[in-house]
């Protein structure tokens, strides 16, 4: 009960100091969460359940129905009646942290210079201090997957959780993975505002030719028992060739899609994800009997081509689940990093066009962490996982209902306002709103 | 120089061809000749559709004497017998284009003879193609192989390009060749190589064109103080001669034709090919058009993942693209044709024999590359074979359409220029060949100028190939195999009028033998056709590309029966209750209302039923730039003028439910272009688009976009700084005062405009587009939408107003509204903003989700608006947004997409709410209409069904078996065809804001 002493405080403590809410200390509490609905991110519910954390993790989830507990053995107990309780949301995919404002290229830190840079790493220019950071929680995002764009391999992501002092404290896991553009075999001609034709990519093969050979080099240096001569970007890729990395190969043309997973074939990638994958659902029989999951780009998009069904971008997840394919979320395009906070009503929007909720809460929570090879730590509701979730009262993946009334990352309850709540406020106050 | 050519040029055509070389001085002796020629024997097409059998053709001194039977030959006549041959009167292309090869038509802009004339460098309609004309003598003979004698060749270059020269193709001095120095005044929508910013878009160029006819009618009646203008006066001086107008696109035909009404002008307009497209503009302004026939080539569709970048539309296009000549005949238009983009004769004749597979009878055709052309550009001497005309004619062996035509002679001026070298002897036909002690069998097939040769012995057949180059012949013979060849080599002579040949011939081991061949039997006819010997065209759709309606959708009368009804009213919202919609309108709401039997009912229950959304910031549906970015002040440019009919957007944005839109102009420049409000009618053209009673609107801009804070190449463009904005707003406003006062006395706005307008030569002030609607804003007759950032820059604009006199009807973005709530709320101006939107620029970094719901608790009028063709499909989203931040109620976050936006575009009595009388704009949701699960099921526009989901399912399936259907046909006719590479068309750009566009075409 402690906590509903404290939150008053906070706001005012806030108001006289910071713009930015400051992150939570270490929790040392048990802490029981009773009487909610319990979204393990299995694809599972709990109706009433009581959800038991202790310093950074789950340590139990128990059926308030049929499971007995003492309410003395806690330090806080949250009420959480009528309430819905998720695994803290991942985007993959994201700049969050690395660009403050789009238009302003000195505060961009995404895109490094030269063609093949896989050793150079998104988590050392996270910016956990971003203001865009807090707008993003407060919807129940509290996870990223920092990752580079830009040049051939554009270099390595990290998962972040998004309440910390600094990057090293964010990091939950650091270079987990390797991001490929792979060569796109057209180019929409002119420039965005007046498109001209499509065209075919006529060095496409020639540009396939350099991803192979820079792979095959990377792969026997990664073989070689001694190394004399040590090459940055070889070592940055060694553990895609012992399963401990994830090759990320952003490609959308079903054809594209079908050479990046020749090439994993052929070079032994043990692990691989395709993103963007906007023509996935044509190749889905590839994609599962290679085990390949797809991180789709932003629902809330166009149809690629004029005779594209209206609603194909909504109806993918679906298509994809239907095929088997296992799929996560990025909210990748213009203002990728603002509307990260919109992600939830994006797949949201994918429930209408047929996806079933729980496999959406999966894509989400789950699926993100499996793909990061963090299956046992964190992205469910299950015992030995990292206490990272929300409360919110209504579905979170409807604007009407996502209302987030509690987070917690690795046990620590974090603030859920932001520099926006505090502009709101101070007009409140200018004009005497109640 | 032009002036000497000016003198020179009127005696050569008033004294004729021979007469002309008088003038010439001679390098010898003279060499005047009779120049008499006589066809005979031929079937000479006199005029389209007056045809001569076995009739003579005299022609003397360049001119026809006589064509028919019986014409008596004097004795300086050279005869030449046709056997039967066709004579038909040359082509006209009077959209031609001389340039000899690697030259491209780009305007030499360091041409001494360019002058310095309009300040716009596009504007140049003093310049006479005449004055730099040169001809090769290779893209001679491509006309001339054509068809063509006579070509209407102008510079491309710009938007008021000067006159085109028709000149002829004959053989000759140049100075013989001009047949009308100055035969029409050519513009085009294309600023071309021009350096100026402005125009930077196509509605730019069209204000440029208005504006610069409006000055040369003023400068024609205002003879006093002045500066001489070149430009305008060569305007006026050309004013008798026809003008042919470049649109650049279907859609831009009417947009031309638009202007020729203005002006009380007459355009004679070049289009793409896609003109059926917009048959029923054509069918009401009845332009006369010149028709491309370069029909599409069939793409590669082999590849069927690779078949996806080509659109639905394209595909149609192809299929369709042959009928456009048929089909603007069958529908009474006017047109001629043009070889413009064919680049050789083979591919002109090909294209020329597809219209006729269509269904073109090869009279009309010939109209309009002859009478047709000639008439348009006053040449009654030009475009038929009759006595006096020019004797500009070809021959060919078959007749115009028969699939073996070939042009064998051109004649210009009465001189050949032209010899194909078309034997008239067929030698097609079976023969006995003794050679040496050989016998064996020659059969000569296929086409008459190349004939296939085979030969047959008792071993089998044996390849041949032959020449022929006229009565000589020369064939090799292999008459071993490829293995073990042994090669004949014949070589010999026709005698007997084809009869037989005979020659001698080197034998494998290189001696001589002698060789004859015997007729034994004439070639069979007819040769079997390879092609089909017709088109059949597809279906055309409104708009004619993926998801188009077959026909257009019908108002009707219909009852929404037992459904959640959101009002956006005083009413609110009503549970269970009827929603009857009749002509268009809501006829009546209530709960069990008595309904006649006979009306179709649509089961409401467990829907939603909403207004139709207005979205008042979209930049959908917008051709060929958004931005007229070229000048800080724009307010001449109209986005009415440049409504898109054909973007795929319309259907996506009628999905999410939106039904009326504001297109705006884009924020490039502190006072913009004036807006369009449209409702989104999938399938009706631009005009029919318009909301026909919504007053004048006008976009403003403040902020980094107008001081282009953001813009690559920002230039030197005054304003950079929100300073210089101020100053912007603050000269234009007082420049518009001073023009509104004139010379004279205040005038009410309809006196002025009767007193300006362009029937009114008396005017004595010079008509100003641009500031003719900026006193329509300070005379309350357009309304502003400013997009707006920072409240800074918010106030200023509020005080600017204020001191100048004019009313701010909306803030758009206005991401600080809530900053200055209570300031715009004392003024009446709307908010229109986003839900959420920030941190994409500096100038965002305080905008928050609370703003629209502070901007409402403040008594502003708020809109929540996508300026983005992806926000446009989900507005309801962003209006539940406004629920989730500010706490605003259901309700009235509804009106911020629906009644709110209505009133900012001051059409709330029509549209917003559901109100008996009011337009039936509905939308029905599957789902509470703000929650992320809802779907528009049904999108109406006043009655009109135009959006439905169900339909839609089926359309997906009709686009996906079209394309198969096509694909299918495509690989049929690309197997004797070459195949295109894949090139696909111009895809809709999505424009939002930021938008600047430097260049709208190359």
């Amino acid at each position: 009960m402690k906590c509903f002493v404290l939150i008053p405080f906070v706001f005012l403590t806030a108001l006289a100091t910071a713009q930015v809410p400051w992150p939570a200390p270490e929790n040392h509490q048990k802490i029981l969460i009773r009487y909610g609905t319990a979204h393990i991110g299995n694809g599972t519910v709990v109706q009433n359940a009581y959800i038991i954390i202790e310093g950074r993790e789950i340590s139990q989830v128990l059926d308030a129905n049929k499971a007995r507990i003492n309410t003395q053995d806690f330090d806080t107990i949250i009420e959480a009646e009528g309430k819905h309780i998720y695994p803290g949301f991942t985007v993959m995919d994201s700049r969050l942290g690395l660009t403050e404002i789009d238009a302003i290229r000195a505060t961009h830190d995404f895109e490094e210079t030269g063609k093949f840079n896989p050793n150079v790493r998104g988590i050392t220019a996270y910016n956990a201090e971003s203001k865009i950071i807090p707008t993003v929680r407060m919807n129940g995002v509290l996870m990223a997957q920092i990752a580079p764009v830009g040049g051939r391999v554009s270099g390595s992501s990290s998962l972040v959780q998004l309440d910390a002092w600094n990057w090293e404290d964010a990091a939950v896991k650091t270079d987990e993975g390797i991001f490929l553009n792979w060569p796109a075999h057209y180019r929409q001609e002119g420039w965005w505002a007046m498109m001209g034709g499509i065209k075919k990519e006529e060095k496409a093969l020639e540009e396939t030719d350099t991803v192979y050979a820079f792979f095959e080099q990377a792969k026997a240096y990664a073989q070689m028992n001694e190394v004399t001569v040590r090459n940055l970007r070889f070592e940055a890729m060694r553990g895609l060739f012992d399963g401990s990395q994830r090759l990320y190969i952003r490609a959308d043309r079903a054809r594209e899609i079908l050479q990046a997973v020749m090439f994993v074939k052929k070079l032994d990638i043990k692990k691989a994800a395709i993103v963007g994958g906007a023509e996935s659902y044509l190749v889905t029989n590839e994609l599962r009997e290679n085990n390949i999951p797809v991180i789709l780009h932003r629902i809330h998009s166009l149809p690629k081509r004029e005779d594209t069904p209206i609603d194909l971008p909504y109806r993918l997840p679906s298509m994809l689940h239907e095929a088997g394919v296992k799929f996560a979320f990025s909210t990748v395009g213009d203002m990728e990093v603002m509307t990260t906070r919109n992600l939830p009503f994006q797949v949201g929007t994918a429930i209408a066009y047929g996806l079933d909720p729980e496999v959406a809460i999966q894509a989400l929570t789950q699926v993100p962490a499996e793909i990061m090879g963090l299956s046992e730590t964190t992205g469910t509701l299950e015992p030995g996982r990292h206490a990272t979730f929300f409360l919110s009262e209504g579905d979170p993946l409807d604007i009407r209902s996502n209302e987030v009334t509690h987070a917690f990352i690795m046990g620590r309850e974090i603030h859920l306002w932001s520099h926006q709540e505090r502009l709101y406020e101070k007009y409140r106050a200018k004009y005497q709103m109640k | 120089m032009r002036i000497n050519l000016f003198l020179v040029l009127p005696l050569v055509i008033c004294s004729g061809f021979c007469l002309a070389q008088q003038t010439f001085p001679v390098n010898g002796v003279h060499d005047e000749r009779p120049d008499v020629f006589a066809f005979t024997n031929a079937r000479i097409t006199v005029a389209p559709g007056e045809t001569i059998h076995n009739g003579t053709l005299l022609v003397r001194d360049g001119k026809v004497v006589a064509a028919g039977q019986n014409i008596a030959i004097p004795q300086a006549a050279v005869v030449k017998d046709m056997h039967g041959q066709y004579i038909y009167p040359s082509f006209i292309d009077l959209y031609g284009f001389l340039g000899a090869p690697g030259k491209n038509d780009k305007h030499d802009k360091s041409s001494p003879l360019m002058k310095p004339s309009h300040w716009n460098p596009a504007i140049h309609p003093e310049h006479a193609a005449v004055d730099h004309l040169e001809i090769s003598d290779k893209e001679r003979e491509e006309w001339l192989k054509s068809g063509f004698a006579l070509v209407n060749h102008h510079h491309r270059d710009g938007i008021m390009r000067g006159t085109s020269v028709l000149v002829g193709m004959g053989k000759g001095p140049l100075q013989e060749q001009v047949f009308i120095p100055e035969a029409a005044l050519h513009c085009s929508f294309s600023k071309g190589s021009s350096k100026e910013r402005y125009p930077s878009s196509l509605m730019g160029a069209i204000a440029l064109v208005r504006q610069t006819l409006y000055d040369a009618r003023w400068y024609a009646n205002n003879t006093g103080a002045k500066d001489e203008n070149l430009a305008l006066e060569a305007i006026n001086e050309h004013q008798k001669l026809p003008i042919i107008f470049e649109a650049g696109d279907h859609l831009s035909i009417p947009r031309a034709q638009a202007i020729a009404e203005e002006f009380g002008l007459s355009f004679i307009i070049k289009g793409n090919g896609k003109e059926y497209r917009v048959m029923r503009e054509l069918l009401s302004s009845r332009p006369t058009l010149i028709l491309p026939l370069d029909f599409p080539q069939p793409y590669d569709v082999k590849d069927p993942y690779e078949a996806m970048e080509i659109s639905l539309s394209d595909l149609k296009h192809w299929e369709n693209a042959p009928f456009n000549p048929l089909w603007m005949e069958q529908a009474g238009v006017d047109f001629v044709l043009t070889k413009d983009t064919l680049k050789n004769a083979e591919v002109f004749w090909k294209k020329f024999q597809q219209a006729l597979l269509a269904g073109l009878s090869a009279q009309d055709a010939l109209e309009a590359l002859t009478v047709r052309p000639a008439a348009l550009v006053n040449a009654p001497q030009l475009g038929t074979l009759k006595p006096g005309q020019w004797a500009n004619f070809f021959i060919s062996s078959e007749s115009l359409g028969n699939p073996d035509f070939t042009l064998t002679e051109h004649w210009v001026k009465g001189q050949q220029a032209y010899n194909g070298h078309f034997e008239t002897l067929d030698i097609r036909g079976n023969y006995d060949v003794v050679l040496g002690g050989h016998a064996l069998k020659l059969k000569v097939s296929g086409k008459r100028p190349k004939p296939h040769v085979e030969a047959t012995d008792l071993h089998g057949k044996h390849k041949a190939t032959l020449k022929r180059q006229g009565e000589l012949l020369s064939i090799a013979l292999n008459l071993g195999d490829s293995l073990h060849p042994q090669f004949y080599l014949l070589s010999g002579k026709i005698s007997l009028k084809g009869a037989a040949w005979d020659g001698n011939a080197k034998n494998p081991e290189g001696q001589w033998v002698p060789w004859t061949a015997i007729k034994t039997r004439e070639p069979l006819e007819p040769e079997k056709q390879t092609r089909p010997d017709s088109l059949e065209p597809g279906p055309v759709w409104f708009p004619d590309m993926a998801y188009g309606f077959d026909t257009l959708p019908t108002s009707k009368t219909f009852v929404i029966t037992n459904t959640t009804l959101w009002t956006c009213a005083d009413t609110g919202t009503l549970e269970r209750v009827d929603l009857w919609v009749e002509n268009g309108k809501i006829k009546r709401i209530g709960q069990d209302i008595l309904i006649p039997e006979n009306i179709p009912r649509i089961n409401g229950s467990g829907k939603h039923v909403t207004p139709g959304l207005v979205d008042e910031h979209s930049h959908i549906a917008i051709s060929r730039g958004v931005n007229e970015s070229g000048q800080a002040v724009t307010s001449e440019v109209r986005i009415g003028d440049v409504i898109n009919p054909e973007d795929i957007n319309i259907y996506r944005q009628l999905a999410g439910g939106v039904t009326t839109a504001q297109l705006l102009h884009g924020s490039a420049n502190p006072i913009g272009g004036q807006s369009a409000i449209v409702k989104l009618r999938w399938g009706s053209n631009a005009e029919e688009m318009k909301v026909k009673d919504a007053g004048g609107f006008i976009k403003f801009a403040l902020g980094e976009n107008v001081k282009r804070g953001n813009s690559r190449n920002h230039g030197n463009r005054f304003p950079i700084t929100r300073m210089g904005v101020e100053q912007t707003f603050a000269d234009a406003f007082i420049r518009a005062k001073e023009y509104q006062h004139g010379n004279g006395p205040v005038l009410t706005p309809a006196s002025r405009r009767k007193k300006e307008g362009p029937g009114n030569e008396a005017a004595r002030q010079r008509k100003d587009l641009e500031l003719e609607a900026l006193v329509e804003i300070l005379e309350d007759e357009r309304d502003i939408t400013c997009h707006s950032y920072v409240q800074s820059e918010m106030n200023m604009l509020m005080h600017l107003a204020d001191s100048l006199g004019f009313r701010i009807r909306t803030f758009t973005h206005a991401l600080e509204g809530y900053k200055v709530a209570d300031k715009m709320q004392a003024r009446g101006i709307g908010g229109s903003t986003f839900s959420d939107w920030w941190a994409y620029k500096f100038e965002v970094k305080d905008a928050i989700p609370y703003n629209a719901a502070i901007m409402h608790n403040q008594g502003v009028t708020v809109a929540i608006n996508s300026d983005d063709a992806e926000m446009g499909r989900r507005l309801n989203q962003e209006a539940a947004k406004v629920v989730k931040y500010g706490g605003v109620s259901e309700e009235e976050s509804l009106k911020m997409i629906t009644v709110n936006p209505a009133k900012l575009l001051g059409l709330d009595h029509r549209i917003g709410s559901i109100e008996v009388g009011k337009d039936a704009d509905l939308v029905i949701w599957s789902d509470h209409p703000l929650g992320t699960h809802a779907i528009a099921e049904k999108t109406f526009i006043e009655g009109r069904l135009y959006y439905d989901r169900s339909r839609d399912k089926l359309l997906q399936e009709r686009v996906q078996q079209e394309r198969g259907r096509i694909f299918t046909k495509m690989l049929q006719e690309a197997k004797d065809r070459q195949k295109q590479k894949l090139k696909k068309k111009q895809e809709t750009p999505h424009y939002h804001c930021d938008t600047i566009l430097e260049e709208y075409m190359p």
